[in-house]
């Protein structure tokens, strides 16, 4: 009889968990009701179909405290998966621009380029409500707690993302690029223009880069940043951290 | 945590951001701009863990989807087809062709399987990667619009829709 292994915990236990951590505390929200159905949190594989494995039809999952959760733990995943797409787009976008810009004639060719910026900052930890509750099964805490999320900061509330949004605004024609760690959550990384339902938006100018820590198949995400630093024409450091992650020249 | 180690060292001009002043655009290094088309594309964007994740994400949706979500009225058929069709249509952006037909392959089976009232088998095993997925992935899309005709949610991500069809275009 196989089974397969449905455990919440190791759902996303990969080698650079890039899994953004509120993504993953909704998935484990959304999954762990399915999971107490069956004994030991072990689903017994689609073809095995042994009886014992049949999920007792009288046995309930405990759902959250408010049914709102669910729609909220949706929202969270949508949210972010909505962020990363339309920022991609926008930095594949000023990607496609500049290098036409830069090869040959075409459009944009004779005309002059505006100044890209590039703002590094050191990548701040991201917490959701589990971190509060270290020894609290998860699945109890985001039933009826739900799923909180906030940054990190070590030197001060926002600071970093407070600094880019200074110097979008102040160079709001200039590209402003930065780099952004794919753990990190998008949906929280905007610099607040003005509240909308939707969330945070991101300055017209802002044009994040995500990049992959560990070693790509691709290239090294050292390389790609420094290809980054290659292409801009300005390097702005926050350098506001105590902890001297950065220095300046 | 991670941090861009020694890239203070490439360049002088580094600078905090008061430093950085309309005066001093005057005298900035220059960018070398072939360098943007050097840094790494789709799969770095994200990383090639993704495509693991992105299935386990799936199965664990369509156990949802088939189980629990069924019985709540709380969420939306259409919502859940928006949230579908955004995760696949990440998954071509990053440029993983394969996994968002497969999951667009899914997608369009579970459906098609749900009007019959059968269970779904919704994750295929990993195959090469056919014309016919890009048609699956036509048919999520259309799919998604029907269940999603009368839901305001889905027109968050209508604008996905641009992305896919690009995917399409480079496959």
């Amino acid at each position: 009889m196989s089974e397969v292994g449905f455990s919440c915990k190791e759902l996303f236990a990969f080698s650079d968990n890039q899994v953004p951590l509120i993504v993953r505390d909704c998935f484990v929200a959304l999954i762990s009701p399915f999971e107490e159905l069956f004994r030991g949190s072990q689903v017994p594989s689609r073809s095995s179909g042994h009886w014992s494995h049949i999920p007792d039809p009288t046995r309930e999952p405990i759902y959250p405290a408010f049914s709102e959760f669910k729609r909220d733990w949706l929202e969270w995943i949508y949210l972010e998966l909505k962020f990363r797409l339309e920022l991609g787009v926008r930095y594949y976008n000023f990607r496609g621009e500049r290098l036409e810009h830069g090869q040959g004639p075409s459009p944009m060719h004779g005309k002059e380029q505006t100044p890209v910026i590039l703002f590094l900052r050191k990548f701040r930890r991201v917490e959701t409500g589990l971190h509060a509750f270290q020894n609290e099964s998860p699945n109890v805490v985001l039933r009826e707690m739900g799923v909180l999320q906030s940054a990190v900061f070590s030197g001060g509330e926002g600071e970093d993302t407070m600094l880019r949004g200074q110097l979008e605004r102040r160079f709001s024609s200039h590209p402003v690029l930065w780099i952004a760690n794919p753990r990190d959550a998008l949906s929280v990384s905007g610099y607040l223009t003005r509240e909308e339902l939707s969330g945070p938006e991101f300055n017209r100018n802002s044009v994040p880069y995500l990049l992959s820590p560990i070693w790509s198949k691709i290239q090294n995400w050292r390389k790609s940043a420094e290809y980054l630093i290659r292409a801009s024409d300005a390097i702005v450091i926050d350098n506001s951290s105590k902890e001297g992650e950065y220095k300046r020249n | 945590m991670t941090h861009p180690e020694a890239l203070d060292a490439l360049h002088s001009c580094a600078g905090g951001v008061d430093d950085l002043t309309e005066e001093r655009f005057h005298r900035l290094k220059g960018a070398e701009i072939f360098y943007l088309g050097k840094v790494g594309g789709w799969g770095h964007w994200a990383g090639f863990e993704s495509l693991e994740y992105a299935r386990q994400y799936i199965a664990a949706l369509d156990e949802l989807w088939g189980r629990n979500l069924d019985s709540g009225a709380e969420i939306s058929c259409g919502y859940f087809a928006a949230l579908f069709t955004s995760l696949m249509a990440l998954m071509v952006f990053r440029g993983e062709f394969k996994a968002a037909a497969h999951i667009a392959q899914g997608l369009a089976g579970a459906i098609a399987a749900k009007s019959n009232g059968d269970t779904i088998e919704f994750l295929r095993a990993p195959g090469e990667f056919h014309r016919q997925d890009v048609f699956a992935l036509n048919i999520l899309l259309r799919t998604s619009k029907w269940y999603s005709a009368n839901d305001e949610l889905y027109g968050k991500v209508t604008e996905l829709a641009v992305l896919t069809a690009h995917g399409q275009n480079q496959s």
